[in-house]
């Protein structure tokens, strides 16, 4: 038979194992408490983290744009001289480059007649260097030496002459200009 | 004069589960509720004139159970040696009720070796405030004079999130 001393103090041996079970468990709303990840739960009182890898890539941007069609018309001439020449600064262009050591080259879609000449000089973006240049069906150089710039409003001065000999042409000979943003 | 019986099992297991139900719970918790891979922002494209066009990301959201017994804090903070590129991040909470209380801060740039910066404050201790979920808003910004990933490789970070104690 046991003692009653004994027995007494293994029922308060049984309650504590049982308070202390409690102690140990986790919360027991579930609805709030969904069941976690296993790298996100943090012991009592410590800081909990999550890690993300994040990769920011800057690809090369080069970007050109032309305001606007001009008109160049050859209308007069001094006594002795030939036609004189037209210039028109109006057009514009705006470019954006990330990349370094950049160019622009002009051309047009098919040449002029026998006369007939188109001259381009572009304001250069940054410390770019600009030339004036004949426009042909072969691209030339029309400004070089620069990058990682953005310009706007950056002027286009167009320049048609034309010799003696170039018979009237009526309302004109039209021809695309292209320019072209690449490397140096 | 008493003996261990069913009666005082029985007594112990309901005396149990009352305390149990009323005992804070045990762990705080952050997790990723979606997302939370790896993440690329691509700066491609610009209109001609003007700096590149931020890239944005905001698929991930985070959960988390400040059950701390105190308010508290969440933290970000990134490593990412070499950095040539802007990287910022917005916690954004959306209203969840009596849920996610704090107070949120503004966008955050992140800084290679930045110290933890606050990225939300004041987490009340109890429910239901402290529970809450969140989007990461990423963007990325560069300027023409920053230059490529062509010439200067991409930026990687590892960005951390801290939930602690305030």
């Amino acid at each position: 038979m046991r003692n009653p001393r004994t027995n007494n103090v293994w029922t308060c041996v049984w309650v504590a194992l049982f308070l202390m079970s409690a102690a140990l468990l986790p919360s027991r709303s579930a609805a709030q408490n969904p069941p976690p990840l296993p790298d996100a739960i943090g012991l009592a009182g410590a800081a909990v983290s999550l890690s993300q890898s994040v990769t920011v890539s800057v690809q090369d941007i080069n970007e050109l744009a032309i305001s606007s069609d001009v008109l160049l018309t050859i209308t007069s001439a001094t006594p002795g001289s030939g036609p004189q020449a037209v210039i028109d600064g109006t057009a514009t262009y705006n470019l954006t480059t990330n990349g370094s050591n950049k160019k622009i080259v002009g051309s047009l879609d098919s040449n002029f007649a026998a006369g007939i000449t188109l001259k381009s000089l572009l304001q250069a973006p940054g410390a770019g260097t600009s030339t004036e240049q004949a426009l042909s069906d072969v691209a030339v150089d029309l400004v070089t030496g620069f990058g990682q710039v953005t310009g706007t409003d950056l002027t286009i001065t167009y320049t048609a002459e034309a010799t003696i000999d170039v018979a009237p042409n009526g309302s004109g000979e039209s021809r695309i200009v292209t320019l072209t943003l690449m490397d140096n | 004069m008493m003996r261990l019986n069913a009666f005082h099992i029985l007594t112990a297991l309901f005396v149990t589960i009352l305390l149990s139900g009323s005992l804070p719970a045990g762990a705080q918790e952050l997790r990723f509720n979606s997302g939370g891979g790896p993440i690329t922002l691509d700066i491609l494209s610009a209109a001609a004139g003007s700096e590149p066009v931020d890239a944005t990301d905001n698929s991930t959201e985070i959960y988390w159970d400040a059950n701390f017994g105190v308010p508290s804090k969440m933290t970000v903070s990134t490593m990412a040696p070499g950095q040539n590129f802007n990287l910022f991040l917005l916690l954004s909470v959306p209203d969840q009720g009596a849920a996610a209380q704090g107070v949120v801060q503004p966008e955050i740039q992140l800084i290679d070796g930045m110290l933890d910066t606050d990225l939300m404050t004041g987490i009340p201790s109890t429910l239901p405030g402290r529970q809450g979920f969140g989007i990461l808003e990423y963007r990325a910004s560069a300027t023409v004079s920053d230059g490529t990933s062509t010439e200067l490789g991409d930026d990687s970070h590892i960005v951390t999130i801290t939930l602690l104690a305030q």
